[in-house]
């Protein structure tokens, strides 16, 4: 376990002290407070502008952050050898990977809380009233954050470079957002090939529809409890078999 | 006295394949060795001559395709007997995001140093390293030699009984070089068994009980001190005769 913590510990100190973990807060504040300008454009919606706009932003520059520093977190190790000091002393190879998936959630969550506060400040000040249903959709997009992590943590090992890494985890992403459309397509294509090839990447890509609790929200709709079970398992499941991949990945690579 | 290394036809075979096209290079072939415990013994050979994939597989990062490699009597890779070992590498690859004394307590916590001497294990191995003044400096500000100085006590904060140096001088000045020489020494008083790898003759000479030369993979000879020691120029004398280029470069021919 203290092989586990250490190497979340070091995790988490190493994006904290990144420069570039530190530009993507500065970037996403000034996406916060140009949420303000253009709120201005529609005088009746300003709060609605600056909630949507907010929230959006803050989801999409995590996804940003995590991609690049998920696909990069083994790579740069391997690259700078440090893996090789870490890696010689006693701990399993499945707990670096764990660590350093989690160290880097851990980090990632503490900017989204310190944007969200940020962001909560602008609302506050502009007269907005406290809803739990923010609350929910920052868990919602921490969930979506840690699913893409996962998933780009194991393409990162299981392709040649990082760029095809990110590539990949960019494509998949995209079609995360269109799974019912994928499965629409698979039922409906008569070419038993094609059909195969669609299921699979609905399979692979992670269904983001799990996550959609802000389009509630705009309905002004409750989900029903069974949605927050749906979500929360199969974020469990699907950063579970990533990790676990990942994990098997990793042992069987030699250094 | 029983070996505490020992290989026994040890053969690392790399298998890099581009385009569809394998090709197969030999890191070491057929390499037999035993160490005994308390011994100086020095790995000699020219580059890619197959030290450092040694030492790689008697770390465990690297796993033979043929042969057996046995540190403590386990067969590696086996964790826990690298709670026996610490290694110190050719350059320190050490995260630059952490001071010296995070550093240091990381691998303490790696190596299982229990937690209630760790804190004092820690500040102890940074006062004998010379660090403990410069240990709250980020290691992104160090010179080469403050790193080195990290890393000689990441590798002995777990008091270790088997050090395994790839190339512990490469790159030192003469005052750092001299210092290794005396850890090395001072390891040997206590009982410490030491694998070191190198290409600095005269330095292996001072502190090695015995030497094996590696050409192209495979032992080409090994040597005990009593045939070189207090005869000066002797042991280049026989590396010079035994170590072979296998790279595709010939000899300068200005004589």
């Amino acid at each position: 376990m203290d092989g586990l913590l250490a190497v979340i510990y070091y995790t988490v100190k190493e994006h904290i002290r990144n420069r570039v973990f530190l530009s993507f807060l500065l970037f996403c504040g000034i996406l916060i407070g140009s949420a303000l300008v253009i709120s201005t454009l529609a005088m009746d919606q300003q709060l609605r502008m600056i909630l949507n706009v907010g929230q959006a932003g803050i989801e999409f520059i995590s996804l940003m952050a995590v991609i690049f520093i998920t696909v990069n977190l083994v790579l740069t190790e391997m690259e700078t050898r440090s893996i090789y000091l870490v890696l010689s002393h006693p701990i399993e190879r499945w707990q670096y990977i764990l660590g350093r998936y989690l160290g880097t959630l851990l980090a990632l969550f503490a900017a989204m809380i310190l944007m969200s506060g940020f962001h909560l400040l602008i609302l506050f000040l502009k007269g907005w009233v406290w809803n739990n249903s923010y609350l929910i959709s920052l868990l919602a997009s921490m969930a979506k954050i840690g699913v893409i992590g996962s998933l780009a943590l194991f393409l990162s090992l299981s392709t040649t470079s990082s760029a095809s890494a990110m590539s990949f985890t960019g494509f998949l992403w995209v079609l995360g957002h269109f799974s019912s459309e994928l499965q629409f397509m698979a039922e409906k294509s008569a070419n038993p090939l094609m059909k195969a090839a669609l299921w699979t990447v609905q399979q692979i890509a992670p269904n983001f529809s799990y996550y959609n609790y802000r389009d509630f929200w705009q309905a002004i709709q409750t989900p029903p409890p069974a949605w927050f079970g749906w979500m929360s398992l199969y974020t469990v499941c699907y950063i579970g078999t990533a990790l676990l991949l990942s994990s098997w990945l990793f042992s069987r690579r030699e250094f | 006295m029983n070996p505490i290394i020992q290989l026994n036809n040890a053969t690392k075979i790399f298998r890099k394949s581009h385009l569809g096209r394998v090709k197969l290079a030999i890191g070491i072939q057929d390499l037999t060795l035993d160490v005994k415990k308390g011994e100086v013994f020095g790995l000699l050979g020219l580059n890619g001559a197959g030290k450092t994939t040694t030492i790689k597989l008697l770390l465990g990062l690297l796993f033979p395709t043929r042969g057996q490699v046995t540190v403590a009597g386990q067969t590696m890779p086996d964790l826990s007997v690298l709670r026996q070992i610490g290694y110190l590498p050719e350059a320190a690859y050490i995260n630059k995001y952490l001071t010296g004394r995070e550093a240091v307590n990381i691998f303490a916590k790696l190596s299982k140093v229990p937690s209630k001497i760790r804190k004092k294990a820690v500040g102890d191995i940074l006062e004998k390293v010379g660090m403990s003044q410069n240990a709250d400096k980020r290691i992104g500000e160090y010179s080469k030699g403050m790193v080195q100085r990290i890393s000689m006590a990441q590798a002995l904060i777990h008091n270790p009984d088997i050090l395994i140096m790839d190339e512990p001088i490469t790159g030192l000045d003469p005052l750092a070089i001299l210092e290794v020489r005396q850890l090395i020494l001072w390891l040997k008083s206590q009982g410490k068994t030491v694998f070191l790898s190198s290409h600095n003759i005269s330095e292996v000479e001072k502190v090695c009980d015995r030497i094996a030369i590696l050409t192209g993979g495979r032992l080409a000879m090994i040597s005990e001190s009593r045939e070189w020691a207090g005869a000066e120029g002797k042991l280049e004398k026989i590396f010079t005769t035994t170590a072979q280029r296998t790279e595709s470069i010939g000899s300068l021919k200005f004589s």
